[in-house]
Formats: structure tokens, sequence, C-alpha cells
């Protein structure tokens, strides 16, 4: 799975939300965006998954997956999306919202009953989403999002609205689904430890839209169930914790 | 429980003061008849009083049907096609504004005498609204949803089946809860002009021969069957808009 960023810049009007951002991932790895509110993020996976333009930005450079422009790849079905709100259908019980993919794509819905389990929410299936607690809708979306096992994994603050307990039994599933299938995943999140805990690669955007530091996490970490799951990354935790620490990068208004 | 027995009593005295207030003078007797009176008026005449509700009830119900699977067909089409949208909107608001009472004579003439040129009235009141709050609903529509569908390589009619139409109903029948009325006005209206049976006949005619309790008698049947037009697409909103509509109210 080939995804190349080459000079990636996006204004609105005369703001520039991202300047010159480039970035070449050859390999199946988790590459993570971390930054302050405003710092282009979510723009960002708007762009890699091709949707439509909505809100008059102007685009320069080049973005290519699997040779592919990021419209073409859309079309492909590859992508998985998980934005910032859950976005369930709400005439849609938890299993329909979570088989919803894989019907609309005439392919088998056992993993999707898998996932339902898997999540908890087993008890649920048969629930309207106006039923359901906010971590709850976070869990069926992210299971939503799972379920056809895209390629292209693109998700927006996922586990923001979720307890610890319920975020490291995702982090586990998420880890599986990438062992399981080729899977490229680009994660905006707050979360340093997060962070650490799932990327092999930190790319952190500054207040001007470009990239700031590039981290690559080649140390082993000791697993996701461990007591110490950071294990010898306390101080890349540090360097990064410092960093966002710093007014210059983390302004306050 | 409180606001029920108020509410009764308050309709109980009202009736008698109009008992009271209409049985007194002869002059008054002549425009509003007493609710007695009224009521013997209609025992007497009865089959003829549900003859004509029972004809302006077919072509409201024909006019309402008429009218929304014409809005909901024009928004299928604007959302396969969103520029017609921008061209049948205002062109929709400047028809509105002609009084369609005029528009019924019109219609006898090329529709000739009869149940089309009714329920084409009365579905010409009724399609504005229906459309334009099932045209609101589509425009709300969070855009992500829509998003989500297309990442999964939902076609047209999926989107259609599973958002623009679901996720607007609540609009829509917001809409056809005025059109209901709407309709039951139109088929009303057109009866003016010509139609041998219906309530609209009936009013049309206790005016031109002052017969209150004829007009009285079919106003409150007319109210009645507007009543039930409404009650009717609140029924249909409860069972196949569930997921919204926990204890709605009428």
């Amino acid at each position: 799975m080939r995804l190349v960023v080459e000079n990636l810049s996006v204004s609105y009007g005369k703001q520039e939300v991202l300047r010159k951002i480039s970035l070449k991932v050859e390999r199946l790895c988790t590459v993570t965006l971390l930054g302050s509110s405003g710092s282009g993020k979510s723009t960002f996976l708007r762009i890699l998954s091709g949707l439509a333009n909505r809100d008059q930005q102007q685009v320069s450079g080049n973005v290519s997956i699997e040779g592919l422009s990021p419209a073409e790849f859309l079309k492909t079905g590859e992508i998985g999306f998980m934005f910032q709100e859950p976005n369930l259908l709400p005439h849609l019980t938890v299993a329909e919202n979570i088989r919803l993919p894989l019907e609309l794509r005439n392919a088998d819905t056992s993993y999707a009953e898998y996932l339902i389990d898997q999540v908890g929410l087993g008890a649920f299936r048969n629930r309207l989403p106006r039923d359901l607690s906010g971590g709850m809708k976070t869990r069926v979306a992210l299971s939503r999002t799972l379920a056809p096992k895209p390629r292209l994994l693109l998700l927006d603050e996922p586990f923001s609205a979720l307890d610890v307990a319920w975020r490291f039994r995702l982090y586990r599933e998420l880890a599986a689904l990438q062992a399981e299938i080729p899977t490229v995943t680009v994660l905006v999140t707050h979360d340093i430890q997060e962070a650490l805990l799932l990327s092999n690669r930190i790319l952190v955007l500054g207040t001007s839209g470009e990239i700031v530091r590039d981290m690559e996490i080649t140390k082993s970490r000791p697993g996701i169930t461990s007591s110490d799951p950071l294990g010898h990354l306390q101080d890349e935790f540090r360097e990064l914790h410092k960093f966002f620490i710093d007014e210059e990068h983390c302004p306050v208004h | 429980m409180k606001n029920t027995v108020l509410s009764t009593s308050a309709g109980i005295l009202l009736l008698i003061v109009w008992e009271c207030v209409a049985g007194r003078h002869a002059t008054t007797r002549l425009f509003i008849s007493s609710p007695t009176r009224i009521l013997q008026y209609a025992e007497g005449s009865s089959s003829d009083l549900l003859q004509a509700t029972g004809r302006t009830l077919s072509e409201a119900s024909l006019g309402l049907a008429l009218a929304a699977t014409c809005a909901i067909g024009t928004m299928i089409l604007c959302i396969i096609l969103p520029r017609l949208l921008k061209i049948l909107l205002p062109m929709m608001v400047v028809f509105q504004v002609i009084p369609l009472i005029t528009i019924a004579p019109l219609l006898i003439i090329i529709l000739g005498p009869g149940l089309a040129p009714v329920v084409v009235m009365s579905a010409l009141l009724a399609y504005f609204p229906i459309f334009v709050n099932f045209a609101n609903g589509v425009r709300q529509l969070d855009a992500s949803i829509i998003d989500f569908l297309t990442l999964n390589k939902a076609t047209l009619w999926d989107k259609v089946r599973l958002a623009y139409f679901p996720l607007s109903l609540p609009h829509l029948f917001a809409g056809l809860r005025v059109g209901a009325t709407l309709a039951v006005i139109g088929a009303i209206v057109a009866e003016f002009s010509g139609i041998p049976v219906g309530l609209g006949r009936n009013l049309y005619i206790s005016s031109l021969r002052l017969e209150p309790e004829l007009m009285m008698a079919t106003l409150f049947l007319s109210a009645t069957l507007g009543g039930l037009f409404y009650a009717i697409v609140v029924g249909m909103e409860r069972i196949f808009a569930k997921w919204y509509t926990p204890g709605l109210g009428v």
C-alpha cells in the first residue's frame, strides 16, 4: 500500500490551513497526526479520502494512493473513514448500522456480527442510536468503519469519547485488524500516549499547518495489555509533552 | 385531567351561550342558528350531508395522494439534478401567490365537470407545503452521512433510500400535516364552481339561500374532515417514523 503526499498546501481564502505537507508511506503502518485544534489535521484526512471539496478550499500539491488520485481511490471502496462525530443512521439499529458497509458491497456480513460482540454491544444490537450513550455510538461508528476491512483507514479522534477501559480494548481490536489485513492507518488524535501506543510514525502539525516534527517509532513496545504499555518510550512521551506545553506550538488565546 | 375538565366546561358554557343568543331573535336566527336547530336539521338531512361529506372526502383524499406523490417525485428529481431545485422553488413561490380560487373555473373548462378538477385543485393547494418542507429536510441533511455512504460505494438510489428520504421524514410529515388540511380546503373551494355534490356546494347554496342550519352543519363536517385528515397523517407518522417519534403528540 503506497501513499505519497507531495507539497500539499490547503487554504480557505487567505487563511492557510496546511502548508507544504510531504509524506511517503510505502509499507503497512500507522501514521498519527498530532497537533493543536485548527492545525489542519481533519482537513488532511478529508483530502486523503477524496471526498468532495465542500468548503471551497484551494488545494495545491500532489496526493497519490496506490498510484491513483484520492478521488479515483475513493471509487474502489477501500477507504474507511471515521469522522469526529459518529453520524450513525438514526433509523437503523446498531446491527444494521454496522452491517451496512458490507451490505452496500454485497459482501458477507459475518465480520460485522463478530465486531458487534467484540465492542460489547451484543445486547444492544436491535436498539436505535437514540438509545445509546456517546461512548456506545463511538463504538458502533468504529465497528462500522472497520467492518469492510479497508486498506486505507482514516480515523479522526476515534477514541476521544471512550473511557479508558474501552479505549484499550479497541486499541487491541484495531491492532488485531491491522495484523489481519494490509492496512495503512492515518490517525488523528490529541492524546500523546495513544499516538505512541498505536503509531509507527508521528507527525506533529504546527499552528501554521506545516509538519514541525516527524518522529519514527522504532523501539518495540511491550504491548497494549502490558502494565507499562509505553515501555521504553517515556523519553518520546516527555519530548512530545514538552513540545505541546511550549506556548509557541500550543498558543493560549 | 384538570385541563380536560376545564376545556369541556368551557365548551359546554359556549354552547349554552350560543343556544341562548341564537334562539332569542328572529333576525339573529337568519344568520346563526342555534345548536339544537342545527342538530335537528342534521338529523333530518343526514343522508344528504353524509353523501356530500363522502364526496369531499374522496376528492380530498385523491388530491392529497396526488400532491404527495408529485412532491416526493419532484424532490427525488431535484436530488438527481440539484440545479433543478433552484429553478423550481422561485416558480412555486410565485404560483402560490396566485389566488387559486380563480383557477377553479379554468380547471373545470380544461378538465370538464366531475371529480378531476376538484382533485387537481385540492392537490395544487396541498403540493407546495409538502414539497417545501421535504426540500428543507433534504437540504438540512448532515453532509457527513452522505460522505459515509459515498465512501461505502452507495449508489444514488442507496443514498435516497438510506438517507435523503428517511432522514427527511420529520420535515415531510410536517408538510403533510399542513397539506392534509389544505387538501380538504382545496376540495371545498373547487366545489364552489358548480360541482353538483359536496361540502363546498352546500356552503355555496346555504349562503345564497340564507340557510344557516345547512351552513353550520356543513362547517362542522368540514372541520371534522380536516381534523380527521390531520389525525390520519399523525397516525401514519407514528407507524412509519418510529425512530424519531417517541411520545409524539397530535
